[in-house]
């Protein structure tokens, strides 16, 4: 039996959402003898189709609590040949190939939309209690605020109760689903805004306490909390992060950053940054800018977002480090292209391209050097 | 007497219909989150009972506790709005 956990999320007060953080949706749908309501939590980077990628779901179907997203790629049993692709669209539409979702009592379902019918539709595919596809009404919107958390139960029908710690200062904590959300009411404080808070579930069992710090521009010199899951987020300015434990996220804007990372920490670049990165299999994920990282960490992969500017990486250990292409960055899809796309960039290091002016250098790694390990699809 | 009163003020304060906080910051919650048409009930652990998206949707069961927090839940309780959404794809 899984335990309840919990994972801190890169997050700004104000402005888009940072690469790597998440979004929080309702979703629901209806039609004569359905009722389906829930939330999902998405990517907040849009793909290249124009869309966010889901990563993971709670609610209901006619009461039937829902217990697992369906794996894109994959079809609900009984709609062989039409897979899930778990996408949806900045006004909560869905694709053709839509979300499926799997409930307690073991049904499937796929809402999606049919825009092979006139007028066009959304449509639900079910596997139970007979296979069936019909019309309904779907709907979704991003919940308001920013999320900080998402929570994992033991077991997918436990409700959770959001428990503050120390509580903000100024906004509103909510608990949506799995999912913990802030809405501040001052989005650039100028004093550090600080709180905690855990989940618990209904055995009494608890997650680990997430810390919150949020603070405008710096520069700054922070501690994380001793035990980890601290959820650090800073604006432009020259910081230095130390962290402790494991499964810290911090979100940095522009300057020249250092953080001493745990173990299995998210860092969140979101400016034109130069950024130190020490710790153990540490997550950094680029957005827009310019971006520099030295590496002197231990299993560091990189997240690149579709809307990369000039990322340099120094250090790059080839024989660990990971660059990770998920929503086919640059329209590379599998090793064989993106190890094809390599070149020298004359400096005894290695280029590569994105096509929209978008590039990748490993500063010091030739060409050869790199191998299909270094790089992911998702 | 007096120590009657005084105790009966304290058990009385105390007890389950004392939602600790006001309603008035209890609906700013919802509000922040954009909930409209709210419905709620006094209780020893806040305000609960229902609301709905402003954007639309289902009336959903929330709770605002005595820390301010809300905490949201799908609601079996009928009166759900029909989605308004146009059906395009992106």
């Amino acid at each position: 039996m899984s335990q309840l956990s919990i994972t801190p999320q890169p997050f700004v007060l104000a402005g888009h959402p940072p690469p790597g953080s998440t979004l929080l949706w309702q979703w629901q749908y209806a039609a004569s003898g359905i009722a389906a309501s829930g939330t999902l939590t998405s990517s907040s980077t849009l793909d290249t189709t124009g869309h966010f990628l889901i990563s993971g779901i709670t609610g209901s179907r006619n009461g039937d609590p829902v217990v697992a997203l369906a794996p894109p790629g994959q079809a609900i049993p009984g709609n062989e040949g039409f897979p899930v692709d778990d996408l949806i669209g900045p006004h909560g539409t869905l694709t053709g190939n839509g979300f499926g979702y799997e409930t307690a009592s073991g049904n499937f379902a796929n809402p999606f939309f049919a825009d092979f019918l006139h007028p066009h539709t959304f449509r639900e595919v079910v596997s139970e209690p007979a296979f069936s596809e019909v019309s309904i009404q779907f709907q979704a919107h991003v919940v308001p605020g920013v999320t900080l958390a998402t929570a994992a139960p033991a077991a997918p029908v436990d409700a959770l109760r959001l428990v503050v710690i120390d509580a903000p200062r100024s906004g509103f904590l909510a608990l949506d689903g799995t999912t913990v959300q802030y809405v501040p009411s001052d989005k650039e404080p100028r004093d550090p805004l600080t709180f905690s808070f855990e989940l618990r579930d209904q055995t009494g069992s608890t997650t680990p306490v997430v810390s919150v710090i949020a603070a405008g521009d710096g520069p700054h010199t922070l501690t994380g909390a001793a035990s980890g899951y601290t959820d650090i987020s800073l604006g432009k300015g020259d910081n230095t992060i130390a962290l402790s434990g494991s499964n810290n996220a911090v979100t940095l804007g522009s300057g020249v950053d250092t953080v001493h990372g745990g173990t299995d920490d998210t860092i969140s670049l979101a400016g034109n940054t130069s950024l130190a990165i020490y710790g153990k299999d540490e997550m950094v994920f680029i957005g827009k800018g310019n971006v520099r990282i030295d590496d002197q960490s231990i299993g560091l992969t990189v997240s690149i977002g579709p809307t990369v500017q000039h990322a340099v990486i120094s250090r790059f250990a080839v024989d660990r480090d990971v660059i990770d292409l998920t929503g086919g960055v640059g329209g590379f899809t599998d090793t064989t292209s993106v190890l094809s796309a390599l070149q020298s960039d004359g400096h005894g290091g290695t280029r590569l391209s994105f096509g929209n002016g978008g590039v990748l250098d490993f500063a010091g790694v030739s060409p050869e050097q790199l191998h299909a390990a270094n790089f992911r699809f998702g | 007497m007096r120590t009657v009163v005084l105790l009966a003020l304290v058990v009385g304060g105390c007890g389950r219909g004392d939602p600790g906080i006001s309603r008035e910051k209890a609906e700013a919650v919802l509000t922040a989150y954009h909930y409209t048409d709210i419905s709620l009930q006094a209780s020893s652990n806040g305000w609960s009972g229902t609301a709905i998206p402003a954007s639309g949707g289902y009336r959903m069961n929330v709770t605002v506790d005595r820390d301010g927090v809300l905490q949201i839940s799908p609601c079996a309780c009928g009166g759900k709005e029909l989605p308004t959404q146009a059906t395009r794809r992106d």
